[in-house]
């Protein structure tokens, strides 16, 4: 899974779950049946879209990072036989 | 993060408005299914008439026991008219807690040897602390009183507001706090996850992502500059 997909299957989650929480917190009240529904609805699609954001972004900064420790090591490395110093690289 | 979340739910907790109703217990009498028939209810002396909305809902504790009366008088339809008051039968004075359209708890009050007659008053005690233990939150009320054949007389529904001990000190409201703690440290660690998603073949020319030209086999020779040093992500 990715981790795009894997933040907005928990933001699903939290979505539901915000809304269950706030009627607990006396902010909604579930009389009827169809109410909570959409609001329930209207939580998961957000909660999916917002998480799945953030989770698009932790992953590509994840990565960027793991790139750029990967290359500082071949770098460590590479200067141990060299002196001449290199020019990391931006990110 | 876990600090923050919690932050911000006592904050919405304190946010909360408090009641402001105080209809006294005298009056306020709402007609049933006959204009005859007046009924009324009071929770714990308060009449909870006006409560309707969220934010005017009746603030309780699902701790202690709660007095419910029913009132009930007859009048005469036509106002002016001499005549006397129609009787009624109440048999029965229910309580349901409606959650999710549905009846969450029903109490009930029979009236033995209930006869017709212009007024009456019915007590209902019920102690609620083991929902207190679970639940809190907004719940929609619905008092009625019935005839022994089981027509509604007189309805009336209202939200109460339950509280939970410390916000979240019911179990219902407490679990979700941990869910929500538990989905966002899931989220927090997608990072972890990202590092072992297969790499997308590029086409084209190649962008300079660090991801996508690994700097391990970057240099080499001794002194070169890594293919990723135009700022990473620009492309030709």
């Amino acid at each position: 899974m990715t981790a795009a997909g894997r933040g907005a299957g928990a933001g699903v989650v939290i979505g539901i779950v915000i809304v269950l929480l706030a009627q607990q917190l006396g902010l909604l009240e579930f009389a009827n049946f169809t109410v909570p529904l959409i609001y329930f609805l209207l939580g998961a699609i957000l909660g999916a879209i917002v998480f799945g954001a953030i989770g698009l972004v932790i992953g590509r900064r994840a990565r960027r990072k793991a790139g750029m420790e990967a290359w500082q090591g071949a770098q460590a490395s590479d200067t141990a036989s060299s002196p001449t110093p290199t020019t990391p690289p931006k990110n | 993060m876990a600090l923050a979340v919690l932050i911000s739910i006592a904050g919405v907790g304190a946010a909360v408005p408090t009641h402001a109703s105080t209809t006294p217990a005298t009056g306020g009498f709402t007609p049933g299914v006959s204009p005859s028939f007046l009924g009324r209810v009071t929770w714990n002396n308060v009449n909870p008439v006006n409560d309707t909305s969220p934010s005017d809902a009746l603030p309780i504790h699902f701790s202690g026991n709660i007095t419910i009366q029913y009132t009930w008088k007859s009048v005469s339809a036509v106002s002016g008219n001499q005549s006397p008051p129609p009787t009624f039968t109440v048999y029965d004075a229910r309580l349901q807690i409606f959650f999710f359209g549905f009846p969450l708890a029903t109490r009930d009050v029979d009236v033995s040897g209930a006869v017709a007659s212009t007024g009456g008053v019915i007590n209902l005690s019920w102690d609620p602390t083991t929902y207190g233990y679970v639940l809190a939150g907004l719940y929609a009320i619905t008092t009625s009183m019935l005839t022994p054949t089981g027509t509604t007389l007189w309805s009336q529904t209202f939200l109460v507001d339950a509280s939970a001990p410390l916000l979240i000190g019911a179990a219902l409201p407490a679990v979700l706090v941990i869910i929500v703690i538990a989905e966002l440290y899931y989220v927090a660690t997608a990072g972890r996850e990202a590092l072992h998603e297969p790499l997308k073949p590029k086409k084209g020319p190649p962008t300079g992502e660090p991801e996508t030209t690994p700097p391990a086999s970057a240099p080499a020779s001794p002194g070169e500059t890594p293919p990723a040093t135009d700022g990473g992500a620009k492309s030709p």
